[in-house]
């Protein structure tokens, strides 16, 4: 497991992490991409089946602005969080319709309804490393940007 | 159950997947346990995780899986590993393609009584049909 941004260690207390947590899912809504990265670390890591690995603050927020352009109705609703240690993972249900620009895709309208969980590890009150688990191709597919072509096993 | 109890039962499984062991595998998780997963969509009960999990093992036989980070909390535990393996027989319809699959897994494990009572699994599961080939997509 890559735990990059992990130069400086201080542990939180578990209502701590509980609560950025929260203010995680508070400001997702508010669709501020410069609000949702000052909650990660200046060196924080983002391991993103879309983008790959974003290292630092500032490409963290060119990654959230592109997904709040992408999908300017996008939810993402806490189901419940499990804390140990510096580490926790919450569960959620990412919710949207894809109106902007979308690895090549343009305006599809489609929807997108996906449960993910998303891996933390947390330093000094922000995020360290943030990881998400979900179909992120499956997403791909749903709103177009890659095409099915063929039957499955079909050459 | 304690923490400890419930580490000892989750390593128990884990192993079982490693060593495509069904029968050590079901015999961690209480009879009324839920599956969920983007390959097994939602099973309850043994019987039915029983028979994904044959089929899994006869598509991927020799699965490997790497566990990375482990979290306990309560009565859940998270667990995140390296799948790897290579596809052999068939998995939706489609015959074993020789292709090696390997993909980061996030597993979302509950606990009630003396056993397993959940598991539900996160993945990339578009990704890992398009790297079998039983999924073939092109971009727009």
């Amino acid at each position: 497991m890559e735990t990059e941004g992990a130069g400086r260690c201080v542990v939180m207390e578990r209502r701590a992490i509980a609560d950025l947590i929260l203010q995680y899912e508070a400001v997702f809504a508010s669709h501020n991409p410069k609000a949702q990265a000052a909650l990660h670390a200046e060196d924080g890591v983002w391991i993103s089946p879309a983008a790959g690995k974003v290292v630092g603050r500032a490409a963290i927020e060119r990654n959230y602005r592109y997904w709040f352009e992408a999908f300017p109705d996008l939810t993402l609703d806490l189901e419940e969080m499990l804390i140990d240690g510096d580490w926790a993972t919450g569960f959620w249900r990412m919710r949207g319709r894809q109106e902007g620009p979308f690895f090549g895709l343009e305006s599809s309208g489609r929807r997108i309804d996906e449960r993910m969980a998303i891996l933390y590890r947390m330093s000094d009150g922000a995020f360290a490393h943030l990881q998400p688990f979900y179909d992120f191709s499956g997403v791909l597919i749903k709103t177009g940007a890659l095409k099915i072509v063929g039957a499955p096993g079909k050459k | 159950m304690t923490r400890d109890e419930m580490a000892v039962l989750l390593d128990r499984f884990l192993a079982g997947m490693r060593a495509r062991d069904v029968d050590a595998m079901m015999a961690v998780l209480i009879d009324k346990c839920t599956y969920e997963s983007p390959a097994g969509g939602h099973l309850k009960g043994k019987p039915a995780i029983e028979a994904f999990y044959r089929a899994w093992f006869d598509a991927f036989p020799d699965l490997q899986l790497q566990q990375k980070r482990r979290l306990q909390d309560g009565h859940r535990a998270v667990v995140v590993s390296t799948f790897t393996a290579t596809h052999r027989g068939e998995l939706f319809g489609m015959p074993g393609t020789g292709k090696r699959v390997t993909f980061d897994v996030l597993t979302a494990v509950r606990f009630e009584g003396t056993g397993i009572a959940g598991l539900c699994f996160f993945y990339d599961f578009a990704a890992a049909l398009m790297k079998t080939g039983a999924l073939k997509v092109k971009p727009v």
